[in-house]
């Protein structure tokens, strides 16, 4: 797929690379470069020969992959229904980590607030 | 925090995590199977990663982009635990007779039949040739994901995607126009 002027010059503008043709199909680029990269398109043949294949190979693909490759592949779970009990799990293992840190951390309190009442400072 | 105020919160993290779950539970499932392979561990990566989710942010992490982070996460056990590198899809001749026969074709002419066949083979040959990284990107791609968050799932430059993604555009143009 190559670009015969992708390196050359075109009258004063440079072409973009096929990367950024590529970032500007995909909606990637800042405002101001997809801008820049749009101004190009309106004047540059070869370039919009270009982007169009890139889209052609996208919609090629996407009908590849939904009529040959998806088909293929094994669906989600019907339902998934293991998470919610293996959620409820570790939620439980998790809260019962962070019960123990809560009363462990009281009885940390009681305990220091008992000691300076007990043992005056010195 | 008092116990019932951690009680509510747990139940709104839980509910948080579900919910995600059944928003992006598919996609990242899908995910798996297309760039890593059938497996009956796919539904096991997908769903520790969500479970990962909940002990991270139960533990205070705080995650910018969650849908990345849990694409992340799967991609990551997939490695780890599927080790197969091999893709689905080197789709051999046995496999792709099969799916050939199995496609029903809804071109109206038989000379329009001919050239979608055509043209899937070529494709099929096409997507064999990919590398692990670059059929990484597509599916993931495919999936709606952007540059930045295909960036961080497979921990590489938005530079690096781009390239790699263009690398694939090439390699299906030119099975597909030569």
């Amino acid at each position: 797929m190559d670009n015969p002027l992708q390196n050359g010059m075109n009258g004063e503008e440079q072409h973009p690379r096929s990367e950024q043709l590529l970032l500007y199909v995909d909606r990637e680029l800042a405002p101001k470069e997809a801008a820049r990269i749009e101004t190009h398109l309106g004047a540059c043949w070869s370039c919009r020969a270009h982007v169009s294949k890139i889209e052609k190979s996208i919609v090629d693909f996407m009908e590849f992959d939904r009529a040959m490759l998806t088909p293929r592949l094994s669906p989600p779970p019907n339902g998934w229904r293991g998470f919610d009990g293996a959620l409820r799990q570790v939620v439980a293992e998790r809260g019962r980590r962070s019960l123990f840190s809560i009363v462990f951390s009281s009885f940390g309190k009681f305990f220091s607030r008992a000691r300076c009442l007990v043992m005056p400072r010195p | 925090m008092s116990r019932s105020q951690f009680r509510q919160e747990t139940l709104k993290l839980e509910q948080k995590v579900t919910g995600y779950f059944e928003q992006w539970r598919d996609p990242v499932y899908r995910y798996v199977v297309a760039a890593f392979g059938n497996s009956a561990q796919a539904e096991d990566v997908t769903q520790e990663a969500f479970l990962q989710l909940y002990r991270c942010l139960h533990a205070g992490q705080s995650i910018g982009n969650v849908r990345a982070w849990v694409f992340r996460v799967a991609h990551n056990l997939a490695v780890n635990q599927i080790k197969s590198q091999q893709f689905i899809t080197p789709l051999d001749d046995e496999t792709w007779a099969e799916i050939r026969q199995l496609y029903q074709d809804t071109s109206p002419t038989p000379e329009q039949k001919l050239i979608q066949k055509e043209k899937f083979d070529r494709l099929r040959i096409a997507v064999a040739s990919l590398t692990a990284p670059e059929r990484q990107c597509l599916h993931l791609r495919t999936k709606g994901i952007r540059y930045r968050e295909i960036a961080e799932i497979l921990n590489m430059s938005t530079t690096t995607v781009a390239e790699t993604l263009y690398r694939v555009i090439e390699k299906l143009a030119k099975e597909n126009y030569g």
